[in-house]
């Protein structure tokens, strides 16, 4: 294996440090809560909930294990932190086969990823999800 | 007749004769490789091809042996004599007019000497066709999910267009694509960053 690159360390260790720090704030503070938290932009300034919104509560929820909490306040990105997960996997590590990076760049399943994206928005403002 | 191989929108084909590519509706993206050479080349770089691409209807010009668009050919001058490179070639090949016809015309790649004569064509290098630009997919996903506004869905919509461009071969545009998408994102996640002391202060009244 090649040695790492100074650059490559700095960004490893800042990365590792970011991380850390936000699972603690999540895991720490209650964002329904407590008044710090980013508010959604676009439900602030629309009224309606974003395909996102929710993804604060969530991540607290999912750090205590409540799956059903998480559910309750964003039940699409239950679905999309895995997928999140394999992209990255796939474009910063060497893991994964060739034909993944096909599948995931594909046009069709990029338009599905869009395409579901503003169906969960459209629903999730009529059912109040 | 002189079958050849050819690699065109990232689609291998052949052996096919020189009648049956004119069937294909080449154009300059099109790579060909056939018996003899070392690697694959530019369509526009064969001479005896370059009738095949749409809007040359003149006779193909004999490049002259010294082409200045082919600076690596005379690197390989530079470096290497030429009497003992031809010499080489000349144990190894038995098949020397084919060989010879290659760096005459000035299209064999650079300093590689000609050592298999293969049947079937190399791997596609690795630069050529260019490779996809990056789609910024998964951080257009994490802006627009992880709130920093769905502006972030506009980096998704570039995304597909970079990928949709390069699939059709349109190197260019998709480049530019990428960049717009990249521009998407940083754009989403600056006004995500400005609008959130403005909500929190609603908020905290």
């Amino acid at each position: 294996m090649r040695p790492m690159s100074f650059n490559r360390k700095v960004v490893i260790t800042l990365g590792a440090v970011a991380v850390v720090a936000f699972v603690a704030v999540y895991l720490f503070f209650n964002p329904s809560t407590s008044s710090f938290f980013p508010k959604c932009v676009f439900l602030s300034a629309t009224g309606y909930k974003c395909p996102g919104c929710g993804s604060q509560r969530f991540i607290h929820s999912m750090l205590h294990g409540d799956i059903t909490q998480a559910l309750h306040y964003n039940a699409y990105l239950m679905g999309a932190l895995p997928i999140i997960a394999i992209y990255l996997l796939n474009d910063y590590t060497k893991l994964l086969p060739h034909w993944v990076d096909n599948v995931l760049k594909h046009p069709v399943t990029i338009t599905a990823l869009v395409v579901s994206m503003i169906v969960w928005s459209v629903l999730r403002n009529i059912y109040n999800w | 007749m002189r079958q050849y191989w050819i690699n065109f929108k990232g689609e291998q084909s052949g052996p096919m004769s020189k009648e049956q590519m004119a069937r294909l509706g080449l154009d300059e993206s099109a790579y060909v490789w056939h018996s003899g050479l070392p690697d694959w080349v530019k369509i526009s770089k064969v001479p005896e091809l370059s009738d095949l691409l749409a809007g040359n209807v003149e006779a193909p010009e004999m490049p002259v042996e010294e082409a200045p668009e082919l600076p690596h050919q005379q690197d390989v001058e530079e470096s290497m004599p030429e009497m003992p490179q031809q010499q080489v070639v000349d144990e190894q090949m038995p098949e020397m007019p084919l060989q010879q016809e290659a760096s005459q015309f000035g299209y064999a790649p650079d300093g590689m000497q000609y050592a298999t004569q293969q049947s079937t064509p190399p791997a596609m290098p690795q630069q050529e066709p260019p490779k996809c630009p990056p789609t910024n997919l998964v951080w257009a996903i994490i802006t627009t999910l992880l709130c920093c506004c769905p502006a972030g869905i506009v980096g998704l919509i570039f995304a597909f267009l970079t990928k949709k461009h390069y699939r059709e071969g349109n190197y260019e545009k998709a480049e530019r694509m990428s960049e717009y998408g990249a521009w998407a994102i940083i754009f989403s996640i600056i006004l995500g960053l400005i609008c959130m002391p403005i909500t929190c202060a609603r908020f905290m009244q």
